[in-house]
């Protein structure tokens, strides 16, 4: 297999803008060379960028090149971790749910047919792993201790202060929906991805997302109105409360 | 319609918070050297017949991703060595150098660092772990929490379980010294002077442990715990010495303490809120960083760096203390307390009757038997009635009178079920 060391950004080499395209790039991939990552006797590296598109990456994870792992983060990573941040809410296992899609992701990549769905790809493996963990919590929600009276106050969570009391109360009234509704609703309205695209990543037909959204919205409001915050939000609508 | 509109607003607005809140954590920088390690599992072959038919064959683990874990937890774990990697070999010895540390990349994102002058190996590697054995001298730890990981670090006669986190750890053979500095998550400690069945160690604490001696010490930041070792009843336990690992620690809590000195007058905010000097206090509190204080400090002291603001005449500051509360303490008496004060913000202060009202009835609802219930009770009645709502009102006035019937809003609450069963025009 190839061994190609990215571009070293203190070592400009008029080669690597040349050969650039993806079409280069496979050709090399599929030479077979290995390259020792030390200067070379004519002291030159050869480094060749995985291309800009999804393809070029897709074919640089499935050949399993060594910087393809950082290029798929750098560009991918904040998706991630925007779908986890919509459907987790301020969760302290944020960074470690990212980390599993990853892990998911470059084990799996030999299996993506279409690389130009990676993006949707990674969506859907994002819901999975999320969806895993609310499950997993929900199952051992029975072990919590009571009562809290005489537990020192404890800071259960890394929420920022500056997060606002409506964020917090939105994603506790979203933690008393099934995760298939919960999921469903955040994707929809919080993260504002059109139907097809949530049906998507959810793994289910565009039919079912609806059902879910509807029945999501109505626990959703009902339950809101018990939240000083929120319920403003869900009566008046036209104000932005604390 | 209305309603599909004001849900979608609200999420919008929610969006552009947290995408606010990604932007200022960090979060990127602190993953990206984990996933940079990563290395595709999956090798494409051809994309010919041979490939489709391979996955036609394990078609039964393509359900969703499960087939994907079951594929990985196939396959022990590999290893590389150093900054130019190099493939490592279970059993062969590591050694890093006198000067530089050495690290110790793990397939699955775990980070082994030998410290300089450190020597260990890689006993055996699982699916899920590995078993690595620090000979002598120091190495940082860091593993991705992933249900079913399995790690073991010996040394000495100290062995170190994890499941996913972050921590430091020390064996001088020579003074019979094993240290322990967990960052992140927990691990668990057994060998020695702590037996089988183990002790825990978690994020924040410190553990030094000599065999030898029998000893053990673990530190917190600002607590020290004294512990016996229960095998040895004339066991007797030195507080830990100060070494380079306790005194970084002590400094980086230093740097977090929540009562730092005011610029102005040298004093910090809570002597000057015990001084009924609140203005000051809170100049004091905003020069070491309100917003830091309210992310940092215990239960007790938010509360009371809330209840300066209020006093000073800073709502929206107090609203911050007091939000921080609810978020960082849920289902807590100082929660109630908090949505108790808001409530008593908005009614005396802001006129807002309908939103006090909301913020009484959250109180009686996460501790209807808290200490401020009676009063909550009392002024959720006010609050309806100068709101307008007379029925509600008279439902919570009946609910007082027989809890309260002494309390300090009975009367009000006879008022009211007086009017409700005459009428408004006996008033």
């Amino acid at each position: 297999m190839v061994d190609l060391e990215p571009p070293d950004p203190r070592r400009a080499t008029g080669s690597s803008a040349g050969m650039a395209d993806a079409d280069s790039e496979n050709s090399a991939l599929r030479s077979h060379m290995r390259v020792s990552p030390t200067k070379t006797r004519s002291g030159g590296i050869l480094h060749l960028p995985i291309g800009e598109s999804d393809v070029a990456l897709v074919a640089a994870l499935q050949a399993g090149r060594h910087d393809a792992a950082s290029v798929l983060f750098d560009r991918y990573g904040r998706l991630v971790a925007r779908v986890l941040a919509r459907v987790m809410g301020p969760d302290p296992e944020l960074p470690d749910l990212i980390q599993d899609v990853f892990v998911a992701a470059l084990s799996s990549v030999g299996r993506l047919e279409d690389p130009d769905a990676l993006r949707h790809w990674l969506t859907s493996i994002a819901v999975f792993v999320a969806r895993g963990r609310i499950r997993s919590r929900t199952r051992w929600r029975f072990l919590r201790l009571m009562p809290f009276d005489e537990l020192p106050d404890v800071s259960t969570s890394p929420v920022p202060a500056e997060a606002s009391e409506a964020l917090r109360c939105t994603y506790q009234v979203l933690e008393e929906l099934p995760a298939n509704e919960r999921i469903a609703f955040a994707l929809r309205f919080i993260d504002q991805m059109e139907l097809t695209d949530v049906a998507e990543a959810c793994d289910v037909s565009l039919a079912t997302i609806k059902r879910r959204l509807h029945r999501a919205q109505r626990k959703f409001a009902q339950i809101a109105r018990r939240h000083p915050v929120l319920a403003e939000w869900v009566e008046a609508g036209d104000r932005w409360a604390r | 319609m209305g309603s599909l509109n004001r849900l979608q607003e609200l999420g919008r607005r929610i969006a552009e918070e947290q995408d606010g809140l990604l932007r200022g954590s960090g979060l990127f920088e602190q993953i990206r050297p984990t996933v940079s390690r990563m290395r595709p599992l999956m090798r494409r072959g051809p994309r010919m017949q041979a490939g489709r038919t391979a996955i036609a064959l394990a078609a039964a683990f393509l359900c969703g991703l499960a087939g994907v874990w079951l594929l990985q937890s196939k396959r022990s774990l590999q290893f590389e060595i150093g900054i130019r990697p190099e493939a490592g070999r279970v059993g062969a010895w590591i050694s890093a150098s006198r000067r530089e540390p050495l690290p110790v990349h793990f397939s699955d994102g775990t980070e082994l660092v030998l410290m300089a002058g450190s020597r260990g190996r890689v006993a055996q590697t699982t699916p899920h772990g590995a078993r690595v054995v620090l000979e002598s001298g120091q190495a940082s730890f860091a593993a991705p929490h992933r249900n079913g990981a399995q790690w073991e670090l010996s040394t000495g006669p100290f062995v170190v379980t994890v499941t996913g986190t972050r921590f430091f750890i020390g064996w001088d053979p020579a003074r019979d010294v094993f240290e322990l500095r967990v960052q992140q998550g927990s691990v668990k400690v057994t060998g020695c002077v702590f037996g089988d069945s183990g002790r825990s160690v978690l994020a924040g604490e410190m553990l030094r442990a000599s065999c030898d001696a029998a000893t053990f010490a673990i530190a917190k930041a600002g607590v020290t715990r004294e512990m016996e070792d229960p095998r040895h009843n004339d066991a007797t336990v030195s507080t830990p010495e100060p070494s380079v690992a306790t005194e970084e620690v002590a400094a980086e809590v230093g740097r977090k303490a929540n009562t730092q000195p005011a610029r102005a007058t040298g004093q910090n905010w809570v002597d000057l809120a015990g001084a009924g000097q609140y203005v000051a206090a809170l100049q004091a509190a905003e020069a070491a960083g309100y917003d830091r204080q309210c992310a940092t400090l215990n239960g007790p002291d938010l509360a009371r760096l809330g209840d300066v603001a209020r006093f000073a005449g800073r709502l929206d500051l107090a609203r911050k203390a007091y939000f921080a509360i609810r978020s960082r303490f849920p289902g807590t008496e100082r929660a109630a307390i908090a949505a108790f004060t808001l409530g008593r913000m908005d009614q005396d202060q802001e006129g807002a009757h309908a939103v006090a009202a909301r913020w009484y009835r959250t109180c009686l609802t996460e501790r209807p038997g808290g200490a401020l219930a009676r009063e909550a009770m009392g002024r959720l009645m006010e609050a309806l009635h100068r709101a307008g709502d007379r029925d509600g009102a008279q439902r919570v006035a009946a609910q007082y009178v027989k809890r309260h019937p002494r309390g300090p809003h009975a009367a009000l609450a006879e008022q009211l079920l007086r009017v409700g069963r005459t009428g408004p025009g006996d008033r």
